[in-house]
């Protein structure tokens, strides 16, 4: 198509005559719409005018967001801000009241199989089945997901999350901490392109905590996307390619990271929070 | 053969239904309540009603089946229990897996566990009621009303999750449901169970299959609904 254009484009004998300007103006419009496909498949999530309320309460309102491929977005909030229901939506866990949200050009509406393909979540809860070994609990989430070579993948993600020795525990008498790492593994299991993290680093140690931010930059590598959900302004720093603050339903504040002071930042997170309780009370 | 065990180990319904049964072999938590709960009713009907031989034809299918689907209505607040524990029912949410393979997996587990407790209870039940051990009549009758009751629990079970008094508000949504397929097992295992004809056994069985298609179709739709958000 790019050549089609540079030959129309380009050619004067094309631009001489009327019904070649036509061509070129339809090459134009043909231009515009590559430009618009390649934006959507750089762009890994895309959010505009996404809004939730429960009774009342507008948790989300109007929200816009977007992450391209390879991209982490920290996104940083107060209690209630709607950061767990903005990964909730996207996750298709829940439903939003009105809004867009496309992953790798999918709706959540029309395509929500084929999102569920390409993401993966770590939340709050590990999300496993506590009688289960952790292998067992791997090998049936991968089973799932159809994930190729399931053994190979699973070895090779328990190595890289240090999980290898433990794997043939209950994850019931498991602690937190290693419950989270097969949590994290599990989300890993089918090579996402879109990984949502909530407080990954909760109930981690610092050694996870270092792995977490290896894996991190593994992935910036194999282009998956990261929407990462932390209370840590030093962890959003950085993790993240960018930071958001998330206030009154909104992204209030969204700056690339290598533009951010922490200090700074740490100011704009109160001023945010504040705004927010003043809207709440 | 290989084929066959990849496309079981694939299949994300039996995938689902071998993870219950493995889960249950480990717990051990739903079947030895269902069957300790189905057989207590078994034997506290034969203190409380003593039957003789002349009236036992009358009350004992009735004393059975309340046994089995008063036993499956507590095997059934835990069929999405295990799910609650560790948030683990939206980690199978967040699988690319239909909400109609959730739902049929989960009806062949409870299904499975219904039936094991049924064949474990129903010796036990014949031996005391003096009853043939032997009734060939009563195996289709076991296994379509299990399947529709595993249908309407299984959804019931789901629905009744979201709420707080799940314990109390799964009977309370179940029994009524379930009553045409609790009357057509009755009517057809009196007959079954008393040796009486095959034509008055099976002249019940269209009506239970067709409680059951309607019920797994119904309840496989409105599941979807049900589960999410």
């Amino acid at each position: 198509m790019n050549k089609l254009y540079g030959l129309l484009s380009c050619n004067p004998l094309f631009i001489r005559t009327p019904y070649t300007t036509v061509l070129v103006l339809m090459s134009d419009k043909l231009k515009t719409n590559l430009v618009q496909i390649e934006q959507q498949n750089r762009t890994s999530l895309q959010v505009s005018g996404l809004t939730k309320s429960f009774g009342r309460t507008r948790v989300l309102n109007d929200l816009d967001l977007s992450i391209e491929a390879g991209e982490v977005l920290s996104v940083l909030g107060s209690n209630g801000s709607g950061k767990t229901t903005l990964i909730n939506i996207i996750s298709t866990l829940a439903k939003p009241d009105r809004g867009i949200v496309n992953i790798c050009g999918y709706s959540i509406e029309k395509h929500s199989n084929q999102i569920r393909s390409s993401i993966g979540l770590v939340g709050h809860s590990p999300m496993l089945y506590s009688e289960m070994t952790g292998l067992e609990n791997l090998t049936f989430f991968g089973r799932l997901f159809r994930v190729e070579s399931l053994n190979n993948r699973i070895t090779e993600t328990a190595d890289k999350l240090g999980i290898s020795n433990i794997l043939d525990q209950k994850v019931g008498n498991m602690s937190h901490g290693m419950q989270k790492r097969i949590a994290i593994a599990r989300s890993l299991l089918s090579s996402p392109k879109l990984l949502l993290m909530d407080e990954p680093e909760s109930g981690l140690d610092q050694s996870a905590v270092g792995l977490l931010r290896v894996i991190i930059n593994d992935l910036k590598k194999s282009t998956c996307a990261v929407l990462l959900v932390t209370h840590s302004l030093d962890q959003a720093v950085n993790l993240g390619d960018r930071v958001a603050i998330l206030s009154n339903g909104k992204v209030g504040y969204d700056q690339a990271t290598e533009l951010v002071d922490i200090k700074k930042l740490t100011e704009k997170y109160f001023e945010y929070s504040d705004q927010f309780k003043k809207v709440k009370t | 053969m290989n084929l066959i065990i990849n496309w079981i180990k694939l299949n994300p319904c039996l995938a689902i239904f071998w993870k219950d049964v493995m889960y249950e072999i480990r717990s051990r938590d739903t079947l030895v309540s269902v069957l300790v709960f189905s057989l207590l009713v078994i034997v506290v009907f034969n203190f409380g009603i003593s039957p003789n031989a002349t009236n036992v034809g009358i009350f004992a299918p009735g004393i059975l089946w309340i046994a089995f689907i008063f036993g499956g209505v507590l095997g059934f607040t835990r069929t999405f229990a295990i799910e609650k524990e560790n948030d683990a029912l939206n980690g199978l949410l967040l699988t690319p897996v239909s909400r109609d393979a959730i739902y049929f997996g989960k009806v062949l587990s409870t299904f499975t566990f219904m039936m094991v407790v049924e064949i474990i209870t129903f010796p036990i039940f014949a031996a005391i009621y003096n009853l043939p051990i032997l009734s060939p009549g009563f195996i289709p009758i076991a296994l379509l009303s299990t399947l529709g009751i595993s249908s309407v629990g299984t959804l019931f079970s789901a629905m009744a999750m979201k709420t707080k008094a799940r314990e109390v508000m799964l009977p309370l949504l179940f029994l009524p449901v379930i009553v045409p397929v609790l009357v057509a097992s009755i009517e057809a295992s009196v007959p079954a169970l008393t040796g009486g004809s095959w034509s008055d056994v099976s002249m019940w069985l269209p009506i239970i299959a067709a409680f059951d298609v309607v019920f797994l179709i119904v309840c496989s739709i409105a599941f979807s609904y049900v589960i999410h958000d």
